[in-house]
Protein backbone atom coordinates (compact mmCIF):
# COMPACT_ATOMS: atom_id res chain seq x y z
CA UNK A 1 0.00 0.00 0.00
CA UNK A 2 1.45 3.54 -1.18
CA UNK A 3 0.76 6.49 0.31
CA UNK A 4 2.01 9.72 -1.09
CA UNK A 5 2.93 12.82 0.87
CA UNK A 6 -0.44 14.68 -0.14
CA UNK A 7 -2.63 12.22 0.77
CA UNK A 8 -0.56 11.10 4.16
CA UNK A 9 -1.44 14.65 5.25
CA UNK A 10 -4.83 15.41 3.65
CA UNK A 11 -7.04 12.88 6.09
CA UNK A 12 -10.24 14.14 4.46
CA UNK A 13 -12.04 13.38 7.91
CA UNK A 14 -9.55 15.18 10.24
CA UNK A 15 -8.64 18.09 8.42
CA UNK A 16 -11.52 20.35 6.50
CA UNK A 17 -13.61 22.28 9.05
CA UNK A 18 -16.69 20.28 10.32
CA UNK A 19 -19.17 21.91 12.12
CA UNK A 20 -17.99 23.06 15.63
CA UNK A 21 -14.54 21.87 14.87
CA UNK A 22 -13.07 23.79 17.67
CA UNK A 23 -14.58 21.00 20.45
CA UNK A 24 -15.50 18.20 17.99
CA UNK A 25 -12.75 16.45 15.65
CA UNK A 26 -14.23 14.40 14.11
CA UNK A 27 -17.66 12.26 13.88
CA UNK A 28 -17.77 8.35 13.25
CA UNK A 29 -20.80 5.95 12.35
CA UNK A 30 -20.70 2.00 11.99
CA UNK A 31 -22.85 -0.17 10.98
CA UNK A 32 -22.61 -4.27 11.39
CA UNK A 33 -24.02 -6.40 9.20
CA UNK A 34 -23.81 -10.23 8.33
CA UNK A 35 -24.72 -12.48 5.52
CA UNK A 36 -27.70 -14.67 6.26
CA UNK A 37 -26.76 -18.35 5.97
CA UNK A 38 -23.01 -18.25 7.33
CA UNK A 39 -21.77 -18.87 10.95
CA UNK A 40 -20.14 -15.24 11.97
CA UNK A 41 -16.49 -14.60 10.96
CA UNK A 42 -14.59 -16.48 14.28
CA UNK A 43 -16.88 -19.63 13.94
CA UNK A 44 -16.61 -20.07 10.38
CA UNK A 45 -14.62 -22.85 8.83
CA UNK A 46 -11.84 -21.75 6.66
CA UNK A 47 -13.74 -22.54 3.34
CA UNK A 48 -16.46 -20.76 4.80
CA UNK A 49 -14.59 -17.78 5.40
CA UNK A 50 -13.60 -17.65 2.35
CA UNK A 51 -16.53 -17.96 0.34
CA UNK A 52 -18.06 -14.98 2.58
CA UNK A 53 -15.36 -12.85 2.13
CA UNK A 54 -15.46 -13.33 -1.97
CA UNK A 55 -19.08 -12.66 -1.76
CA UNK A 56 -19.23 -9.83 0.63
CA UNK A 57 -16.21 -8.39 -1.70
CA UNK A 58 -17.53 -8.63 -4.70
CA UNK A 59 -20.78 -6.97 -3.71
CA UNK A 60 -19.04 -4.18 -1.79
CA UNK A 61 -17.00 -3.71 -5.30
CA UNK A 62 -20.65 -3.02 -6.90
CA UNK A 63 -21.43 0.29 -4.81
CA UNK A 64 -20.88 3.58 -5.52
CA UNK A 65 -18.77 4.47 -2.70
CA UNK A 66 -15.96 1.36 -3.69
CA UNK A 67 -16.55 1.15 -7.43
CA UNK A 68 -12.92 2.06 -7.57
CA UNK A 69 -11.39 1.25 -4.11
CA UNK A 70 -8.51 -0.69 -3.68
CA UNK A 71 -9.26 -3.59 -1.48
CA UNK A 72 -6.14 -4.09 0.95
CA UNK A 73 -5.54 -7.69 1.86
CA UNK A 74 -4.58 -7.17 5.56
CA UNK A 75 -2.67 -10.87 5.07
CA UNK A 76 -0.66 -8.80 2.58
CA UNK A 77 -0.02 -5.74 4.63
CA UNK A 78 3.27 -4.93 6.90
CA UNK A 79 3.07 -4.28 10.34
CA UNK A 80 3.40 -0.99 9.63
CA UNK A 81 1.00 -0.18 7.21
CA UNK A 82 -1.14 -2.16 9.59
CA UNK A 83 -0.77 0.28 12.51
CA UNK A 84 -0.90 3.12 10.41
CA UNK A 85 -4.29 2.17 9.23
CA UNK A 86 -5.02 1.75 12.58
CA UNK A 87 -4.05 5.27 13.77
CA UNK A 88 -6.58 5.98 10.98
CA UNK A 89 -9.48 4.40 12.41
CA UNK A 90 -9.56 2.29 9.24
CA UNK A 91 -9.42 -1.09 10.30
CA UNK A 92 -10.65 -2.06 13.95
CA UNK A 93 -7.83 -3.59 17.26
CA UNK A 94 -8.88 -6.78 16.19
CA UNK A 95 -8.14 -6.79 13.01
CA UNK A 96 -4.34 -5.53 13.46
CA UNK A 97 -4.17 -8.88 15.71
CA UNK A 98 -5.43 -11.02 13.19
CA UNK A 99 -5.30 -10.78 9.75
CA UNK A 100 -6.84 -14.26 8.38
CA UNK A 101 -8.42 -13.50 5.42
CA UNK A 102 -9.56 -10.24 6.13
CA UNK A 103 -9.57 -7.33 4.06
CA UNK A 104 -11.00 -3.36 4.11
CA UNK A 105 -12.05 -1.15 1.37
CA UNK A 106 -11.13 2.19 2.00
CA UNK A 107 -13.02 5.20 -0.13
CA UNK A 108 -10.88 7.43 -2.28
CA UNK A 109 -11.52 10.26 0.30
CA UNK A 110 -10.42 8.48 3.23
CA UNK A 111 -13.71 8.94 4.83
CA UNK A 112 -16.10 5.76 4.09
CA UNK A 113 -14.42 2.19 4.87
CA UNK A 114 -15.93 -1.45 4.35
CA UNK A 115 -13.91 -4.30 6.84
CA UNK A 116 -14.83 -7.32 5.34
CA UNK A 117 -14.63 -10.47 7.99
CA UNK A 118 -14.24 -8.52 11.30
CA UNK A 119 -15.58 -9.55 14.27
CA UNK A 120 -18.97 -9.29 12.12
CA UNK A 121 -18.85 -10.02 8.32
CA UNK A 122 -19.20 -6.86 7.18
CA UNK A 123 -18.36 -3.56 9.02
CA UNK A 124 -19.34 0.19 6.99
CA UNK A 125 -17.70 2.96 8.48
CA UNK A 126 -17.83 6.57 7.77
CA UNK A 127 -15.74 9.25 9.49
CA UNK A 128 -16.49 12.76 8.98
CA UNK A 129 -14.72 16.11 10.63
CA UNK A 130 -16.51 17.87 13.17
CA UNK A 131 -19.55 16.84 14.19
CA UNK A 132 -21.69 15.99 11.96
CA UNK A 133 -24.38 12.76 12.77
CA UNK A 134 -26.43 12.98 10.61
CA UNK A 135 -24.71 13.13 6.87
CA UNK A 136 -22.29 10.46 8.12
CA UNK A 137 -25.48 8.30 8.88
CA UNK A 138 -27.07 9.40 5.64
CA UNK A 139 -23.87 8.48 3.91
CA UNK A 140 -24.00 5.04 5.64
CA UNK A 141 -27.33 3.93 5.97
CA UNK A 142 -27.22 4.53 1.23
CA UNK A 143 -24.33 2.60 1.65
CA UNK A 144 -25.85 -0.17 3.87
CA UNK A 145 -28.64 -0.15 1.27
CA UNK A 146 -26.92 -0.88 -2.00
CA UNK A 147 -25.25 -3.37 -0.24
CA UNK A 148 -28.58 -5.31 0.43
CA UNK A 149 -29.26 -5.11 -3.04
CA UNK A 150 -26.54 -7.87 -3.72
CA UNK A 151 -26.50 -9.83 0.05
CA UNK A 152 -29.32 -10.76 1.74
CA UNK A 153 -28.09 -10.05 5.34
CA UNK A 154 -28.80 -12.22 8.96
CA UNK A 155 -32.16 -9.96 10.22
CA UNK A 156 -34.92 -10.88 12.60
CA UNK A 157 -38.63 -9.32 12.75
CA UNK A 158 -38.06 -9.67 16.55
CA UNK A 159 -34.50 -8.51 16.88
CA UNK A 160 -33.11 -6.64 13.63
CA UNK A 161 -29.61 -7.07 12.10
CA UNK A 162 -28.15 -10.39 14.11
CA UNK A 163 -24.54 -9.84 15.38
CA UNK A 164 -21.70 -11.65 16.69
CA UNK A 165 -22.00 -9.77 19.95
CA UNK A 166 -25.58 -9.18 21.30
CA UNK A 167 -24.35 -5.86 22.44
CA UNK A 168 -24.86 -4.83 18.78
CA UNK A 169 -27.98 -6.75 17.86
CA UNK A 170 -30.88 -4.33 16.46
CA UNK A 171 -29.17 -1.42 14.12
CA UNK A 172 -26.06 -2.47 14.75
CA UNK A 173 -25.01 1.17 14.67
CA UNK A 174 -22.61 2.70 16.80
CA UNK A 175 -21.69 6.04 16.77
CA UNK A 176 -19.11 8.30 18.07
CA UNK A 177 -17.77 11.66 18.62
CA UNK A 178 -14.18 12.60 19.34
CA UNK A 179 -14.06 15.40 21.26
CA UNK A 180 -11.41 17.93 23.22
CA UNK A 181 -12.34 18.81 26.62
CA UNK A 182 -9.07 20.48 28.39
CA UNK A 183 -11.60 23.43 30.18
CA UNK A 184 -13.96 20.76 32.01
CA UNK A 185 -10.87 18.93 32.70
CA UNK A 186 -9.30 22.13 34.28
CA UNK A 187 -12.26 23.03 36.05
CA UNK A 188 -12.86 19.41 37.29
CA UNK A 189 -16.60 19.23 35.52
CA UNK A 190 -15.31 16.41 33.62
CA UNK A 191 -17.29 14.01 36.25
CA UNK A 192 -20.67 15.50 35.57
CA UNK A 193 -20.21 15.15 31.86
CA UNK A 194 -19.24 11.58 32.28
CA UNK A 195 -21.84 10.84 34.57
CA UNK A 196 -24.53 12.43 32.43
CA UNK A 197 -23.38 11.16 29.91
CA UNK A 198 -23.43 7.49 30.77
CA UNK A 199 -27.45 7.88 32.57
CA UNK A 200 -28.02 8.78 28.97
CA UNK A 201 -26.84 5.23 27.94
CA UNK A 202 -23.66 6.39 26.41
CA UNK A 203 -19.70 5.41 27.42
CA UNK A 204 -16.83 7.50 27.11
CA UNK A 205 -13.56 6.02 26.02
CA UNK A 206 -9.74 7.08 25.13
CA UNK A 207 -9.28 8.45 22.10
CA UNK A 208 -8.13 4.74 20.80
CA UNK A 209 -11.75 3.39 21.52
CA UNK A 210 -12.08 0.32 24.16
CA UNK A 211 -10.03 0.12 27.54
CA UNK A 212 -7.46 3.08 25.86
CA UNK A 213 -6.37 5.49 28.90
CA UNK A 214 -7.47 9.40 28.36
CA UNK A 215 -4.60 11.38 26.59
CA UNK A 216 -4.65 15.11 25.36
CA UNK A 217 -7.84 16.03 27.10
CA UNK A 218 -9.38 13.99 24.16
CA UNK A 219 -12.80 11.34 24.84
CA UNK A 220 -15.13 9.58 22.44
CA UNK A 221 -18.33 9.02 23.75
CA UNK A 222 -20.71 6.75 22.02
CA UNK A 223 -23.81 4.73 21.75
CA UNK A 224 -24.22 2.13 23.73
CA UNK A 225 -27.50 0.64 22.84
CA UNK A 226 -28.74 -0.72 19.57
CA UNK A 227 -32.15 -2.73 20.55
CA UNK A 228 -35.26 -1.10 21.58
CA UNK A 229 -34.19 2.34 19.94
CA UNK A 230 -34.35 2.98 16.12
CA UNK A 231 -31.39 4.59 14.00
CA UNK A 232 -32.60 8.64 13.79
CA UNK A 233 -33.14 8.33 17.75
CA UNK A 234 -29.85 7.30 18.22
CA UNK A 235 -27.82 9.78 16.26
CA UNK A 236 -30.57 12.09 17.60
CA UNK A 237 -29.92 11.48 21.07
CA UNK A 238 -25.72 11.73 20.31
CA UNK A 239 -26.43 14.96 18.81
CA UNK A 240 -27.97 16.25 21.09
CA UNK A 241 -25.74 15.23 24.15
CA UNK A 242 -22.80 16.07 22.17
CA UNK A 243 -24.30 19.82 21.61
CA UNK A 244 -24.90 19.90 25.47
CA UNK A 245 -21.20 19.16 25.91
CA UNK A 246 -20.05 21.60 23.58
CA UNK A 247 -22.13 24.56 25.77
CA UNK A 248 -20.51 22.90 28.79
CA UNK A 249 -17.04 23.12 27.84
CA UNK A 250 -17.79 27.06 26.26
CA UNK A 251 -19.12 27.84 29.45
CA UNK A 252 -15.98 26.59 31.33
CA UNK A 253 -13.26 27.97 28.92
CA UNK A 254 -15.12 31.17 29.47
CA UNK A 255 -14.97 30.69 33.36
CA UNK A 256 -11.28 29.94 33.05
CA UNK A 257 -10.33 32.99 30.91
CA UNK A 258 -12.36 35.66 33.55
CA UNK A 259 -10.71 33.70 36.50
CA UNK A 260 -7.05 32.81 35.29
CA UNK A 261 -6.63 34.28 31.63
CA UNK A 262 -2.95 34.96 32.64
CA UNK A 263 -2.24 31.26 33.43
CA UNK A 264 -4.15 29.77 30.75
CA UNK A 265 -2.27 32.22 27.92
CA UNK A 266 0.99 31.48 29.97
CA UNK A 267 -0.23 27.30 29.97
CA UNK A 268 -0.73 28.00 26.14
CA UNK A 269 2.40 29.89 25.00
CA UNK A 270 4.68 27.37 27.37
CA UNK A 271 3.03 24.11 25.64
CA UNK A 272 3.61 26.16 21.80
CA UNK A 273 7.33 27.17 22.81
CA UNK A 274 8.19 23.64 23.74
CA UNK A 275 6.67 21.88 20.64
CA UNK A 276 7.99 24.78 18.17
CA UNK A 277 11.31 24.03 19.45
CA UNK A 278 11.70 20.97 21.18
CA UNK A 279 14.39 18.92 19.55
CA UNK A 280 12.58 15.13 20.99
CA UNK A 281 9.21 14.73 21.24
CA UNK A 282 7.83 11.49 22.49
CA UNK A 283 3.68 10.54 21.67
CA UNK A 284 2.22 11.57 24.71
CA UNK A 285 4.45 14.66 25.45
CA UNK A 286 3.05 15.47 22.27
CA UNK A 287 -0.68 15.14 23.36
CA UNK A 288 -0.16 16.73 26.56
CA UNK A 289 1.48 19.84 24.52
CA UNK A 290 -0.66 19.80 21.48
CA UNK A 291 -4.32 19.95 24.51
CA UNK A 292 -3.34 23.48 25.68
CA UNK A 293 -2.49 24.81 21.88
CA UNK A 294 -5.36 23.56 20.72
CA UNK A 295 -7.57 25.30 23.67
CA UNK A 296 -5.11 28.24 22.56
CA UNK A 297 -6.14 28.31 19.38
CA UNK A 298 -9.57 27.71 20.00
CA UNK A 299 -9.74 31.19 22.42
CA UNK A 300 -8.09 33.00 20.02
CA UNK A 301 -5.28 33.20 22.49
CA UNK A 302 -2.83 31.77 19.93
CA UNK A 303 -3.15 33.47 16.34
CA UNK A 304 -0.09 31.73 14.69
CA UNK A 305 -1.16 28.75 13.96
CA UNK A 306 -4.12 26.92 12.20
CA UNK A 307 -6.98 24.37 14.10
CA UNK A 308 -6.23 22.27 11.02
CA UNK A 309 -2.45 22.01 11.91
CA UNK A 310 -3.09 20.92 14.88
CA UNK A 311 -5.75 17.96 14.03
CA UNK A 312 -3.17 16.97 11.26
CA UNK A 313 -0.54 16.38 14.00
CA UNK A 314 -2.89 15.15 16.43
CA UNK A 315 -2.46 11.86 13.66
CA UNK A 316 0.32 12.39 12.08
CA UNK A 317 2.57 12.55 14.76
CA UNK A 318 1.69 8.79 15.88
CA UNK A 319 4.62 6.63 15.66
CA UNK A 320 2.88 4.51 12.45
CA UNK A 321 2.48 7.89 10.41
CA UNK A 322 5.99 9.41 11.12
CA UNK A 323 7.65 6.39 9.78
CA UNK A 324 5.48 5.98 6.81
CA UNK A 325 6.39 10.06 6.52
CA UNK A 326 10.08 8.81 6.83
CA UNK A 327 9.93 6.15 4.41
CA UNK A 328 11.31 4.00 7.30
CA UNK A 329 11.28 2.03 10.58
CA UNK A 330 12.28 4.25 13.19
CA UNK A 331 13.26 2.92 16.55
CA UNK A 332 12.09 5.19 19.71
CA UNK A 333 14.45 7.40 20.02
CA UNK A 334 14.49 8.27 16.53
CA UNK A 335 10.59 8.45 16.23
CA UNK A 336 10.82 11.41 19.30
CA UNK A 337 13.74 13.48 17.27
CA UNK A 338 11.70 13.05 14.09
CA UNK A 339 8.77 13.66 15.51
CA UNK A 340 9.86 16.45 16.88
CA UNK A 341 11.29 17.83 13.49
CA UNK A 342 7.89 17.34 11.26
CA UNK A 343 5.97 19.19 14.22
CA UNK A 344 8.53 22.39 13.77
CA UNK A 345 7.92 22.33 10.49
CA UNK A 346 4.49 22.28 10.66
CA UNK A 347 4.24 24.86 12.74
CA UNK A 348 6.62 26.87 10.93
CA UNK A 349 4.93 30.69 9.95
CA UNK A 350 4.54 29.76 6.39
CA UNK A 351 3.46 26.30 6.81
CA UNK A 352 0.08 27.30 8.16
CA UNK B 1 6.79 12.39 35.38
CA UNK B 2 8.48 8.61 35.98
CA UNK B 3 8.08 7.95 39.94
CA UNK B 4 5.87 10.60 41.13
CA UNK B 5 4.23 10.64 43.83
CA UNK B 6 0.16 10.93 44.59
CA UNK B 7 -0.30 14.72 46.09
CA UNK B 8 -2.44 13.69 49.07
CA UNK B 9 -1.78 10.47 49.58
CA UNK B 10 1.70 9.68 48.47
CA UNK B 11 0.97 6.24 46.58
CA UNK B 12 2.61 6.06 43.23
CA UNK B 13 0.72 8.96 41.14
CA UNK B 14 -0.86 7.46 37.56
CA UNK B 15 -2.85 10.77 36.83
CA UNK B 16 -1.26 14.19 35.77
CA UNK B 17 -3.94 17.00 35.08
CA UNK B 18 -4.26 20.82 35.50
CA UNK B 19 -6.66 22.45 37.62
CA UNK B 20 -7.37 25.49 39.23
CA UNK B 21 -7.14 26.30 42.73
CA UNK B 22 -7.60 30.00 43.89
CA UNK B 23 -7.24 31.16 40.59
CA UNK B 24 -4.42 29.60 39.75
CA UNK B 25 -3.52 27.32 37.29
CA UNK B 26 -2.12 23.96 39.13
CA UNK B 27 -0.51 20.79 37.72
CA UNK B 28 -1.62 17.73 39.90
CA UNK B 29 -0.34 14.05 40.21
CA UNK B 30 -2.86 11.94 41.85
CA UNK B 31 -3.20 7.65 42.07
CA UNK B 32 -5.90 6.35 40.69
CA UNK B 33 -8.15 6.42 43.71
CA UNK B 34 -7.69 9.77 44.63
CA UNK B 35 -7.90 11.20 40.90
CA UNK B 36 -11.79 9.06 41.28
CA UNK B 37 -12.47 10.41 44.47
CA UNK B 38 -11.33 14.09 43.42
CA UNK B 39 -13.51 13.81 40.09
CA UNK B 40 -10.73 13.83 37.56
CA UNK B 41 -11.45 10.26 36.28
CA UNK B 42 -14.59 8.11 36.39
CA UNK B 43 -14.66 4.68 38.00
CA UNK B 44 -13.38 2.31 35.29
CA UNK B 45 -16.67 0.39 35.64
CA UNK B 46 -18.20 3.70 34.01
CA UNK B 47 -16.08 4.74 31.56
CA UNK B 48 -16.96 0.63 29.78
CA UNK B 49 -18.44 -1.78 30.64
CA UNK B 50 -16.11 -4.69 29.78
CA UNK B 51 -18.79 -6.96 27.73
CA UNK B 52 -17.62 -10.38 30.26
CA UNK B 53 -18.55 -8.45 32.81
CA UNK B 54 -21.86 -7.88 31.58
CA UNK B 55 -22.00 -11.48 30.61
CA UNK B 56 -20.47 -12.91 33.83
CA UNK B 57 -23.64 -10.48 35.17
CA UNK B 58 -25.79 -12.94 33.10
CA UNK B 59 -24.84 -16.10 34.64
CA UNK B 60 -24.95 -15.02 38.10
CA UNK B 61 -28.29 -13.36 37.46
CA UNK B 62 -27.41 -10.49 39.04
CA UNK B 63 -29.83 -7.91 38.27
CA UNK B 64 -31.47 -9.78 36.19
CA UNK B 65 -35.13 -9.96 35.71
CA UNK B 66 -36.64 -13.13 38.82
CA UNK B 67 -39.35 -13.41 36.52
CA UNK B 68 -37.18 -16.12 35.04
CA UNK B 69 -33.87 -17.22 36.05
CA UNK B 70 -31.04 -17.44 33.78
CA UNK B 71 -30.89 -21.15 32.65
CA UNK B 72 -27.33 -22.81 33.96
CA UNK B 73 -27.74 -25.20 31.25
CA UNK B 74 -24.13 -24.43 29.75
CA UNK B 75 -23.65 -26.84 27.48
CA UNK B 76 -26.85 -26.18 25.71
CA UNK B 77 -25.96 -26.15 22.39
CA UNK B 78 -26.81 -24.62 18.75
CA UNK B 79 -27.98 -27.07 16.31
CA UNK B 80 -26.69 -25.16 13.36
CA UNK B 81 -23.40 -23.98 14.47
CA UNK B 82 -22.57 -25.82 17.33
CA UNK B 83 -21.52 -22.94 19.90
CA UNK B 84 -22.35 -23.83 23.40
CA UNK B 85 -23.77 -21.10 25.81
CA UNK B 86 -20.63 -21.30 27.66
CA UNK B 87 -18.85 -20.80 24.89
CA UNK B 88 -20.77 -17.69 24.58
CA UNK B 89 -19.79 -16.91 28.04
CA UNK B 90 -16.61 -17.21 26.97
CA UNK B 91 -15.86 -15.69 23.91
CA UNK B 92 -19.08 -12.90 24.22
CA UNK B 93 -19.66 -14.12 20.68
CA UNK B 94 -22.26 -16.40 19.35
CA UNK B 95 -21.44 -18.82 16.57
CA UNK B 96 -23.86 -17.84 14.32
CA UNK B 97 -27.47 -15.95 13.68
CA UNK B 98 -29.81 -19.01 14.53
CA UNK B 99 -27.92 -18.84 18.06
CA UNK B 100 -30.07 -15.96 18.92
CA UNK B 101 -33.15 -18.19 18.94
CA UNK B 102 -31.44 -21.42 20.45
CA UNK B 103 -30.14 -19.33 23.25
CA UNK B 104 -33.18 -17.06 23.43
CA UNK B 105 -34.13 -17.43 26.94
CA UNK B 106 -30.16 -17.59 28.21
CA UNK B 107 -30.26 -13.97 25.98
CA UNK B 108 -33.03 -12.71 27.49
CA UNK B 109 -31.39 -11.22 30.67
CA UNK B 110 -28.09 -9.64 29.02
CA UNK B 111 -30.45 -7.67 26.27
CA UNK B 112 -32.89 -6.66 29.32
CA UNK B 113 -29.75 -5.19 30.65
CA UNK B 114 -27.38 -3.61 27.96
CA UNK B 115 -30.58 -2.85 25.26
CA UNK B 116 -33.07 -0.18 25.89
CA UNK B 117 -35.67 -2.58 24.58
CA UNK B 118 -35.95 -6.57 23.52
CA UNK B 119 -37.60 -5.58 19.93
CA UNK B 120 -36.11 -4.12 16.95
CA UNK B 121 -37.34 -0.62 16.39
CA UNK B 122 -35.25 0.50 13.62
CA UNK B 123 -34.30 -0.35 9.93
CA UNK B 124 -35.84 -3.13 8.26
CA UNK B 125 -33.87 -5.37 6.10
CA UNK B 126 -34.74 -4.04 2.61
CA UNK B 127 -36.15 -6.47 0.06
CA UNK B 128 -33.22 -7.15 -2.44
CA UNK B 129 -34.11 -5.31 -6.02
CA UNK B 130 -33.22 -8.76 -7.60
CA UNK B 131 -36.64 -9.83 -5.95
CA UNK B 132 -38.54 -7.79 -7.79
CA UNK B 133 -37.89 -10.02 -10.41
CA UNK B 134 -38.45 -12.82 -8.43
CA UNK B 135 -42.01 -13.39 -10.61
CA UNK B 136 -40.67 -14.50 -14.00
CA UNK B 137 -37.79 -15.96 -12.18
CA UNK B 138 -40.42 -18.67 -10.89
CA UNK B 139 -42.51 -19.01 -14.08
CA UNK B 140 -39.36 -19.96 -16.15
CA UNK B 141 -38.09 -22.48 -13.42
CA UNK B 142 -41.90 -23.85 -13.32
CA UNK B 143 -41.42 -23.97 -17.08
CA UNK B 144 -37.86 -25.97 -16.57
CA UNK B 145 -39.83 -28.03 -13.99
CA UNK B 146 -42.45 -29.06 -16.08
CA UNK B 147 -39.69 -29.81 -18.64
CA UNK B 148 -37.27 -32.12 -16.91
CA UNK B 149 -40.36 -33.92 -15.26
CA UNK B 150 -41.24 -34.71 -18.86
CA UNK B 151 -37.94 -35.88 -20.28
CA UNK B 152 -38.63 -37.70 -16.88
CA UNK B 153 -34.91 -36.14 -16.05
CA UNK B 154 -35.93 -36.61 -11.87
CA UNK B 155 -32.69 -35.86 -10.56
CA UNK B 156 -33.14 -32.66 -11.87
CA UNK B 157 -36.32 -32.02 -11.54
CA UNK B 158 -36.24 -32.54 -7.71
CA UNK B 159 -33.72 -29.96 -7.92
CA UNK B 160 -35.99 -27.32 -9.93
CA UNK B 161 -38.63 -27.98 -7.25
CA UNK B 162 -36.64 -27.11 -4.73
CA UNK B 163 -35.52 -23.96 -6.28
CA UNK B 164 -38.84 -22.61 -6.86
CA UNK B 165 -39.86 -23.54 -3.00
CA UNK B 166 -36.95 -21.49 -1.96
CA UNK B 167 -38.29 -18.85 -4.35
CA UNK B 168 -41.57 -18.95 -3.15
CA UNK B 169 -40.56 -18.55 0.43
CA UNK B 170 -38.56 -15.84 -0.23
CA UNK B 171 -41.52 -13.75 -2.45
CA UNK B 172 -43.38 -14.67 0.70
CA UNK B 173 -41.35 -13.20 3.47
ZN1 LIG C 1 -3.70 9.25 46.29
ZN1 LIG D 1 -25.52 -21.08 16.14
Amino acid sequence: MIMDDHEFLSCGWLSGPGPNHEIVLSTRVRLARNVKGFPFSHWASTGELARLVSSCSAAIRKTSYFENAEEIHLEEVNVLDLAFLRERHQISAEMVHSQNQRSVFISADQKTAAMVAEEDHIRLQVLYPGLDLKNAWSVCTSLDDELSNHLTFAYSERLGYLTACPTNVGTGLRCSVMVHLPALVMTRQIQKMINAVSQLGMTVRGPSGEGSEIKGNLFQISNQITLGVNEDEIIERLSNLTEQIIDMETKATSQLLSEAEEDIEDRVFRAYSILTSARKLNSKETLELLSPVRLGIRTGLLKDASLNAINEVFLCSRPAHLQKKAGREMGERERDIFRAQFIRDRFKPSAC
Amino acid sequence: MNGKKCDTCNKPAKIHVTQIQDGQVMDVSLCPECAQKYGFMAPVAEMSVPLNEIIAGVHTGEEAAPISPPSTNESKTCANCGQTFRGFRDSGRLGCPECYDTFQEELEPLLRKVQMGMVHHGKTQIPRKVETNLIPLIHQKREELRQAVAEENFEVAARLRDEVRQLERELNQ
